[in-house]
């Protein structure tokens, strides 16, 4: 590792400078974020919102490697990882970041355990049994390590896939509208369980969301508009973030 | 990846069906038509020229349909998990794995359909050639390699170009 100086508590878990992708080319091209700087320290919870087409989707995917950033810089742990490989970027996903999706994203024919221990299998180690079985303790499913996603509840599903996520101890999880395919009791569920794994294990949590009140569960709301950063809220609350975005909305509405 | 491959098999009986279905009847086509031309060897010569023409062209023809069939079959299942695949890949597997996961279970599937394929052929073969014509009975092993490399060759072709 080259940043064993840069592993201390302070280095942000993640940061992105400058992050800028340009979808296409000449008169058709669309620019999807232009100069974004973002700072995630380690630990925090962080929403970030914005109206469809602001930008959102393709942030999480530039700063998981899925998508080359036009220009601009991802540091993961303070390590540049913007220009690495596709072989470094997928261990990097494997090893560094947790993914939780809207639709579950579980592999139909494992069982909970097993999808658990997925990574670790692509990375041909052996998940041990304990750190799976843990792992599933922490959201409540012990009791369902066996059972495959079709004989599992939506909500179970997403529990599945937040303990597949934390199981690797990633450097950042990241959860692209992780309750966008819930009912709003389920969806309770998932982000206390959420917010618990930032206040007990320190585990920083990205989110975009289109939902304020799964954005409330995060100590800092991020808003994005036209591939810009809009704004900041900090200790948000549901009535407050979504005044903030119907203003944001008019915004953006305005310059279209 | 094997063991995972197997599971997926597993899960997706009626598309791993549909597949075999494929494999065992092309296969059984092609060398039902295949015994026409190996007895052609130790037939007489009037006989030799006839049975190499009917088995060659007949079979020929045939050879193309089943490849088609069986890459068009192959093709459409990897086509449907696509988002399986891309699932995968952001969980962390390498592209290598996402191949030899898909390429496992389409080679698990041609093999066994070959095989059963060559079995069926051996009557099948039996049952188109005329009793004036019998010879020898064909060499079963040999035609399974054949029909087992035409049908593996079949679904890489079609999981190269889907």
């Amino acid at each position: 590792m080259p940043n064993v100086a840069g592993m201390a508590d302070d280095t942000p878990a993640l940061a992105v400078e400058g992050l800028t992708k340009r979808h296409g080319s000449g008169a058709s091209a669309v620019d999807a974020l232009v100069g974004v700087d973002l700072t995630f320290a380690r630990g925090t919870f962080t929403a970030i919102m914005g109206p469809s087409g602001s930008g959102k989707s393709t942030f999480l995917a530039c700063v998981a490697g899925l998508e080359r950033p036009t220009s601009g810089r991802v540091l993961l742990e303070n390590t540049d990882v913007t220009h690495w490989d596709e072989a470094r970027r997928t261990r990097m996903r494997r090893d560094r970041i947790g993914f939780v999706f809207q639709d579950f994203s579980l592999i139909p024919y494992l069982t909970a355990a097993e999808n658990v221990a997925l990574p670790a299998r692509l990375a041909g180690r052996r998940a041990g049994p304990e750190a799976v079985l843990l792992a599933l303790a922490r959201v409540g499913l012990e009791n369902r390590a066996g059972h495959l996603p079709s004989a599992l509840s939506g909500g179970q599903q997403q529990r599945v896939a937040i303990a597949r996520a934390l199981v690797t101890q990633p450097a950042v999880l990241l959860a692209d509208e992780p309750t966008g395919a819930l009912d709003s009791a389920t969806a309770r569920e998932v982000l206390r369980l959420l917010r618990t794994a930032v206040d007990d294990l320190r585990q920083t949590t990205v989110i975009v969301t289109h939902d304020p009140v799964a954005a409330s569960y995060a100590d800092t709301v991020v808003f994005l508009a036209d591939g810009r950063v809009g704004g900041r809220m900090a200790a948000p609350t549901a009535d407050a973030v979504a005044a903030q975005l119907a203003h944001l909305d008019q915004l953006t509405g305005v310059a279209r | 990846m094997t063991a995972l491959a197997l599971r997926s098999l597993r899960h997706r009986l009626p598309a791993v069906a549909a597949t075999f279905v494929a494999a065992l009847l092309g296969t059984t086509m092609m060398a039902s038509f295949a015994t026409l031309v190996e007895s052609a060897v130790g037939a007489h010569d009037d006989d030799r020229e006839l049975l190499i023409i009917m088995g060659a062209v007949v079979g020929g023809w045939d050879a193309l349909i089943v490849l088609f069939s069986v890459a068009s079959t192959v093709g459409i299942i990897a086509e449907q998990r696509i988002r399986e695949a891309s699932l995968l890949r952001t969980i962390g597997a390498t592209p290598r794995q996402v191949r030899t996961l898909i390429v496992y279970e389409a080679g698990v599937v041609t093999v066994l359909a070959g095989a059963a394929g060559a079995a069926v052929a051996s009557i099948g073969g039996k049952i188109l050639r005329p009793s004036t014509f019998f010879a020898e009975w064909p060499d079963v092993p040999r035609l399974m390699c054949f029909r087992a490399t035409v049908s593996g060759f079949g679904s890489i072709h079609a999981l190269v170009n889907g």
